[in-house]
């Protein structure tokens, strides 16, 4: 089941963050100040990748799915809007570096689970 | 009049279901292992909701399993019935419980603490519920010590307050705050699910 849920989270996070990363792709073009295309790309990526979360949830969780899900947002919409702005991305390039950021931070969140999980030795938190 | 918690989970409780289904099935075995932990005694149940976690329970206990809303009492009837042991639902507020004082054993939460407005006072009014030396056994979502996700939580939380819970919450400090001895902590993912074990 465990390996059934990674593959899946690692699918969905994939997938969101080539959406987000082509959505960028068009949205960030040169032209862009590129202080504010990396804001708007990380705070817009991660909101549009909370709601999608949301939506995910019904189906794979809640906090495995909404967290590593607005890190993908995150930073997807920063790297391609920084990038779109700098230098121009093909929708292609947009996606293939947004699946990259989801792939990237399910194992992210996935190595950090695996570190923190079992008992808490204290518990400030 | 209906207080403003009751009033979101009145309104929550028609979605709750289909929103409760994908985390249910994915936390099933740590919640098998919380609940797994009922004894034969007196056991209290806060926030029962819908009566989601009541697969959960192992049979023939006999427990008091009270929420805010009238509405999710009403949708968990039918589950509670299905149970091989005895349920009593009972609507109550968890910072003013209508219950007798130290009237339990065994006092189970299911991600209840991030909702409940006064978090501290609530536990406190649960370790009156608890006979001395009772158990506090809490399933709860609390914000985080890393980053990022203790910056999404704490970003999350002013909007999600709206519709129930805060994201951002430090429940094992308000256990303690409560009174509480804590005896064990154990995290379900990241930092942010947890089982709380303590004492009254």
């Amino acid at each position: 089941m465990t390996w059934r849920y990674f593959c899946a989270d690692f699918l969905w996070n994939a997938a969101l963050g080539a959406f987000l990363g082509m959505l960028c792709a068009f949205v960030f073009i040169p032209g862009w100040p590129g202080a504010a295309a990396m804001l708007a790309g990380m705070f817009g990526g991660m909101l549009l990748a909370s709601v999608a979360g949301s939506v995910a949830g019904i189906w794979l969780g809640a906090f495995e799915v909404m967290l590593p899900s607005m890190l993908t947002g995150m930073a997807a919409g920063m790297l391609v809007a920084m990038r779109g702005a700098h230098e121009g991305v093909s929708a292609a390039q947009g996606a293939v570096l947004g699946a990259a950021c989801g792939a990237g931070s399910i194992l992210y969140s996935t190595a950090l689970n695996l570190w923190l999980r079992g008992n808490v030795a204290r518990w400030p938190r | 009049m209906a207080s403003i918690a009751e009033r979101i989970w009145d309104r929550a409780s028609g979605s709750y279901d289909k929103y409760g289904r994908g985390p249910e099935k994915r936390w099933a075995a740590a919640k098998r292992e919380v609940f797994g932990a009922m004894g034969p005694g007196r056991i209290l149940f806060v926030a029962v909701g819908t009566g989601l976690d009541i697969q959960f329970f192992p049979t023939g206990r006999n427990i008091t399993a009270m929420d805010i809303s009238e509405r999710m009492i009403a949708k968990a009837v039918p589950r509670a019935a299905a149970y091989d042991g005895q349920i009593r639902l009972l609507r109550s507020d968890v910072q003013q419980p209508s219950l007798k004082p130290g009237g339990f054993d065994q006092v189970f939460t299911s991600c209840t603490f991030c909702s409940v407005p006064d978090p501290v006072e609530g536990l406190r009014a649960l370790r009156s519920l608890l006979r001395p030396g009772g158990e506090l056994r809490m399933f709860e979502h609390t914000g985080s010590g890393w980053f990022p996700f203790n910056v999404m939580l704490n970003l999350m939380t002013p909007l999600s307050r709206r519709f129930g819970p805060s994201m951002n919450r430090n429940t094992t400090r308000n256990v303690a705050a409560a009174g509480f001895e804590i005896l064990s902590v154990r995290n379900v993912y990241l930092d942010v699910l947890k089982v709380i074990v303590a004492r009254a």
